[in-house]
């Protein structure tokens, strides 16, 4: 119901804004206010563990000023690891500075107990509160729609496919949902360098030396996408939207669905992020809040720390989007250029946004 | 009639007679009457300017002057008409007939308000001022739409949260501590298009008088202000029809006597006709719908000399449709939403004159607001609606003991009942069907107030009011912990109360205190005190309420609202009450102030006390006004220094804001400075400008960032501490209208005005938009940031 609700004040807070644009009242204009500073940075912990087959994951960073220039550093070489109940210990091993997973044999248990343990290499300790292991409800199905609409002011359209899942809510009340996507690309260039020739610049692409894929996730609009099941408790819940998969080319689209279990603590964690990044400082919009999560410092109890550690039941599912259907052409991304000559191949860099590692259900 | 002009013709040939040996008098004689109805005037002064002498006309508007034979300038005034000067050749006996035209510039000081033109210095409240429609008129209107809510903003004191935000924050009150009623009746929604105008027609308004300081005690519910609009009266004598085209609304309105000088009426309303700029609009909101319309309605019934009946009506109804495909948002299931609110209200007023001194004044009062958001989409089919009604009876008498004692009695007697949100969902919907408890409750109230002239300088209003509240069931009555925080699901006992019970009371006395001392002519100090209780809260924790906001009643889990204000003010008018200047002070305190948990979800909270912080709040400030009255250039200058700030501090630290310390409320603007100026060369024209100036309102900016799951999240620290750029416009209009004197079938008139004159980009809303290929990391959101031009076209039959 708060679903309901927030979706009537965000529909509201729509309605105003269109009010203002439509009778052409508004206009939007860079202002730079004085750039206000934390006195200390912040640890921010993000991380899960499902019941689903691992690696799961869980990234360390410290605030940073909120400016497009500012970085958020990254907390690396920490002592990270999860307890369960019974007090068995899982390490997470870091990938790469700041990122740290457990090997893909790590399976969280269903109505386990499980909680995280950091030491920071200062010697500062942290732990969350422990979160135990919900059984997640399979997802149904799995649909897209095409759709296209024109973008105002210009004479191009957004062409995509919305991504829909049916799921049903169990009996109980006090069923929290959150989903995540992650698309896989197969891409053909790992390197793009730009090469000035006269006044303009020409992208020479040099090819992969392994299978490469680019990751996708949200990361910009509503990206974390959260669901009661306050006001349809035991019911279906139909046709959420999950993501929007770009018309860009008649390639497949693979992207990998998860549907995950959530306590309230962190559902209401989720959900004042989700409001937190929708919510612009307009005057429909709701006092900012700040969002603590479940972590403490275990050396200092008055330091602040942000972050949650959720331990959830999950279920994953790959969906392909057959692009061949979209209406006219696709909205075709330029393509690098093959350099002259015999060019060299370029490593695929394990990052957050590329692996070598074959997508668990890819079959093509 | 024609006897006594015989008479005097008689007496004026005799005195030509007899002066007539010496040298011949004649005599000037003739009538005055008033252009618009032809009505005798009585009382005018004619003075014939070269020899000096003068009279004044009878009660049939008859005057005779003698005089000897030769060519005269005479001048004929009367206050409240504009004075004619003319040459006049008398020879024998010279009768004359002359209509003189009302002077609408009078007219506000000696008609529409019928007190004395020095009535800011010799009447006992103060903070209150009075704004006739004469006057709201002539302030540049934003598209043409004459708003009296808008028009408040230019007096000090009044602040809102931002152009286009409903409500008004008077004094540091929140926007439900303002009492507006209609004729009585209370309205619960004051704006359409979610707060770009104001739901009170124009062109049925009488005048409306903000109560803001020393407010007297027979208002009473709200903590802050009382906002008393008066519809006009209809018109006794002849039937008219009128109507205007604006951008935004169409107007019309009849009015008339049903039976002459029995029964009257009047009924105007206001349909907005704005959907086609949406489908100027890009193709994405061709689907949007945003319409508004009302009728106001009033029928007086003048049983006899001494019972007189009035009745008022009000329905105003707000329509919007949404597509969905204009919404960019992951939770939208719906294809089309639709929103519609109403407010729906009216009194019955039985005024009974018993004999000149005692007055008694009974009404019946009913108001109700409804919202309802709906989906029509089968799955996710929903309507979504919320109440609230306000019924009241109450009955005041005033008696004038003597010369020196005024006394008011009254009692009044609440009966409200809200129903939060309840969702029906539709027949293949997956949505539940939920019913929040309703909220049912009494406010029952009785006052006395003397008005007591102490002496020839000295004047006291003394007054006391007591409010009763009662809470009655059913309900299912939370009682918490004292040990911890109030959390969703954390109370400790469920206590089913009956229908029918009362399970709650809070009650207190209310005095209200106002002295005036007369320093000199036209100098006096003024100084008041009031207390005020109030049991219903509009709850929403964004900057401005949305239409859909929550109303509450207070209950064992939320108490009233109690603010207690001291006011000192000096007032001096000068020139014969020409300019007024006026100073005051002011210093409340607000006891259980209401402001909200981070993270509040308020709609749909069975126990919404979880999301409720109650606290302090503390406002103060300093008013200044110039007003100049009379001329050909009217207006005024104020200037207001304001603060407002609240704190809200608990054992715990989950129930505390910005940590326990004073923070500014949302609507605090230390400095605001406001200027208005009408000049009205003649009755067909004027010209009005217009400057505002205030400091722009806390904001809460974000002090770093965080990456979670890729996404950029603002962190924030602590409440209001910064501000968003300060607000400055300038405002032009100019009215033309048709000469009232003349006889016209048809009076048409035009209204030109230009809002915000030097385009001035003034921030509505300052947001931060994470964007890596920009520079730039904050923006403003100007609306209305660039020069309007309207142009609205009136007429009346």
């Amino acid at each position: 119901m708060n679903n309901l609700m927030n979706f009537a004040k965000r529909s509201l807070r729509v309605l105003t804004h269109l009010l203002i644009y439509s009778l052409m009242l508004a206009c939007v204009t860079p202002y730079q206010p004085e750039t206000k500073s934390l006195p200390n940075k912040i640890l921010i912990v993000d991380g899960y563990i499902t019941n689903q087959q691992g690696p799961h994951q869980v990234s360390l960073t410290y605030s940073a000023d909120y400016t497009n220039a500012a970085l958020n550093l990254r907390a690396d070489k920490a002592t990270v690891y999860v307890t369960d109940s019974l007090g068995k210990r899982q390490d997470f091993i870091e990938v790469s500075p700041g990122i740290y997973r457990t090997p893909a044999s790590f399976t969280g248990i269903t109505g386990q107990r499980y909680k995280l343990n950091i030491t920071l290499t200062d010697g500062r300790k942290y732990e969350s509160v422990p979160e135990t292991i919900k059984p997640a409800p399979p997802i149904l199905n799995i649909y897209d729609e095409y759709t296209q609409k024109p973008i105002p002011n210009t004479k191009t359209f957004d062409k995509g496919f919305n991504i829909y899942l049916d799921t049903k809510d169990p009996v109980t009340l006090g069923d929290y949902y959150r989903w995540k996507w992650t698309n896989f690309e197969s891409i053909q260039y790992c390197d793009i360098r730009s090469v000035r020739q006269g006044n303009s610049y020409i992208d020479y692409g040099y090819s992969c030396c392994q299978s490469c894929w680019d990751i996708h996730t949200c990361t910009s609009g509503n990206c974390v996408s959260t669901k009661s099941d306050e006001a349809i408790n035991g019911n279906a819940i139909s046709k959420q939207l999950i993501l929007r998969a770009p018309f860009e080319s008649y390639s497949r689209y693979y992207v990998e669905i998860e549907q995950l279990s959530l306590s309230r603590s962190a559902y209401t964690y989720y959900k004042t992020i989700e409001n937190l990044t929708s919510s612009n400082g307009g005057i429909f919009d709701a006092a900012p809040a700040s969002v603590r999560g479940n972590m403490r410092s275990l050396t200092d109890p008055n330091e602040l720390v942000f972050g949650y550690f959720s331990a959830a039941g999950a279920q994953k599912l790959p969906y392909v989007v057959d692009r061949t259907r979209g209406q006219g052409t696709p909205n075709i991304q330029p393509q690098p250029q093959v350099p002259p000559g015999l060019p060299p191949c370029a490593a695929c860099v394990e990052s957050d946004y590329r692996t070598r590692i074959k997508p668990r259900w890819w079959t093509f | 009639m024609f006897r006594n002009l015989c008479m005097c013709v008689l007496l004026c040939l005799l005195a030509s007679q007899v002066q007539g040996q010496s040298k011949l008098v004649h005599s000037l004689t003739g009538y005055i009457r008033q252009a618009s109805n032809r009505e005798p005037i009585s009382g005018a002064t004619i003075f014939i300017q070269s020899s000096r002498v003068g009279t004044t006309t009878g009660k049939d508007g008859f005057f005779v002057i003698p005089i000897e034979a030769g060519t005269y300038p005479v001048r004929i005034s009367h206050v409240g008409f504009v004075s004619q000067t003319m040459t006049i050749n008398v020879d024998k006996l010279t009768l004359i007939n002359v209509d003189l035209v009302e002077d609408t510039q009078y007219l506000e000081e000696v008609v529409i308000q019928t007190e004395a033109p020095d009535k800011n210095v010799r009447k006992v409240e103060l903070g209150v001022t009075q704004l006739s429609i004469k006057n709201i008129r002539r302030i540049p209107a934003f598209m043409g739409e004459v708003d009296v809510m808008r028009s408040l903003l230019l007096l000090p004191g009044v602040t809102s949260v931002g152009e286009g935000a409903t409500g008004i924050n008077v004094r540091g009150g929140s926007i439900d501590q303002n009492l507006v009623l209609l004729d009585d009746a209370p309205l619960f929604n004051t704006s359409h298009l979610l707060g770009f105008f104001s739901v009170f027609n124009p062109d049925v308004v009488r005048d409306l008088t903000l109560h803001r300081g020393g407010i007297a005690p027979a208002y009473g519910g709200r903590a802050s202000s009382v906002l008393d609009i008066k519809l006009k009266e209809p018109e006794t004598e002849r039937w008219s029809v009128y109507g205007g085209i604006g951008i935004v609304s169409s107007r019309a309105g009849v009015e008339g006597p049903i039976i002459k000088k029995k029964l009257t009426m009047l009924a105007a309303t206001r349909l907005s006709v704005n959907d086609f700029l949406f489908k100027l609009g890009p193709a994405n909101l061709n689907g949007t719908r945003a319409n508004f319309y009302d009728l106001t309605t009033k029928l007086k019934w003048q049983l006899s000399e001494k019972h007189t009946i009035t009745g008022t009506g009000y329905y105003g109804r707000d329509l919007f449709r949404l597509p969905a495909d204009s919404l960019s948002g992951v939770e939208i299931n719906a294809s089309s939403t639709q929103f519609d609110y109403q407010s729906l209200a009216g009194t019955v007023r039985w005024n009974y004159f018993i004999n000149p001194r005692m007055n008694l004044n009974t009404t019946a009062i009913w108001s109700q607001y409804r919202t309802e958001t709906s989906a029509p989409d089968s799955a996710n089919q929903f309507s979504l609606v919320a109440s609230i009604r306000h019924e009241q009876i109450k009955s005041d008498l005033t008696f004038a003991v003597n010369e020196r004692h005024a006394v008011q009695v009254g009692i009044s007697a609440i009966d409200y009942f809200v129903q939060p949100n309840t969702l029906t969902p539709g027949r293949y919907s997956n949505a539940l069907a939920f019913t929040l408890p309703t909220e049912h409750a009494y406010e029952l109230a009785a006052y006395v107030q003397d008005e007591w002239k102490v002496s020839e300088s000295t004047a006291l209003m003394a007054g006391l009011r007591y409010s009763a509240f009662l809470n009655e069931g059913p309900t299912t009555l939370r009682t918490y912990s004292t040990e911890l925080p109030r959390l969703p699901g954390t109370a400790i006992a469920l206590t089913p109360e009956a229908a029918g019970t009362i399970y709650n009371t809070y009650g207190g006395l209310e005095p209200r205190l106002a002295l005036r001392v007369n320093l000199s002519e036209g100098r006096s100090i003024k100084v008041g005190y009031n207390r005020m209780r109030q049991y219903i809260h509009l709850v929403s924790n964004t900057t401005a309420a949305l239409p859909t906001s929550r109303w509450l009643l207070s209950n064992p889990n939320i108490k009233p609202q109690i603010a207690d204000q001291l006011s000192v003010g000096y007032f001096a008018n000068g020139k014969q009450n020409e300019y007024e200047a006026s100073a005051e002070v002011y210093y409340k305190t607000l006891t259980n102030a209401i402001d909200y948990r981070d993270g509040a979800s308020l709609q749909r909270n069975p126990a919404p006390e979880t999301d409720l912080l109650q606290g302090s709040g503390q406002a103060y400030g300093l008013e200044m006004l110039v007003r100049k009255n009379k001329g050909a250039w009217t207006g005024w200058v104020s200037y207001t220094f304001s603060r407002t700030f609240l704190t809200m501090n608990s054992r715990f630290p989950d129930e505390r804001v910005n940590n326990g310390l004073a923070y500014p409320a949302n609507f605090d603007k230390p400095h605001t400075l406001n200027a208005t100026a009408t000049y009205r060369p003649s009755l067909r024209f004027s010209l009005s400008l217009n400057f505002t100036y205030s400091t722009g309102r806390p904001t809460t900016q974000p002090y770093g960032r965080a990456r979670i799951n890729n996404v950029v999240v603002p962190i924030y620290v602590n409440r209001n501490q910064e501000r968003i750029p300060d607000y400055h416009r300038l405002d032009f209009s100019m009215l033309f209208e048709q000469d009232p004197a003349k006889k016209r079938k048809v009076q048409q008139s035009w209204n030109f005005a230009i809002y915000n004159v030097y385009a001035r980009k003034n921030a509505y809303s300052v947001f931060y938009r994470y964007d890596p290929r920009q520079f730039e990391d904050a923006f403003k959101l100007s609306i209305f940031g660039t020069i309007f031009p309207s142009l609205t076209y009136n007429v009346r039959f």
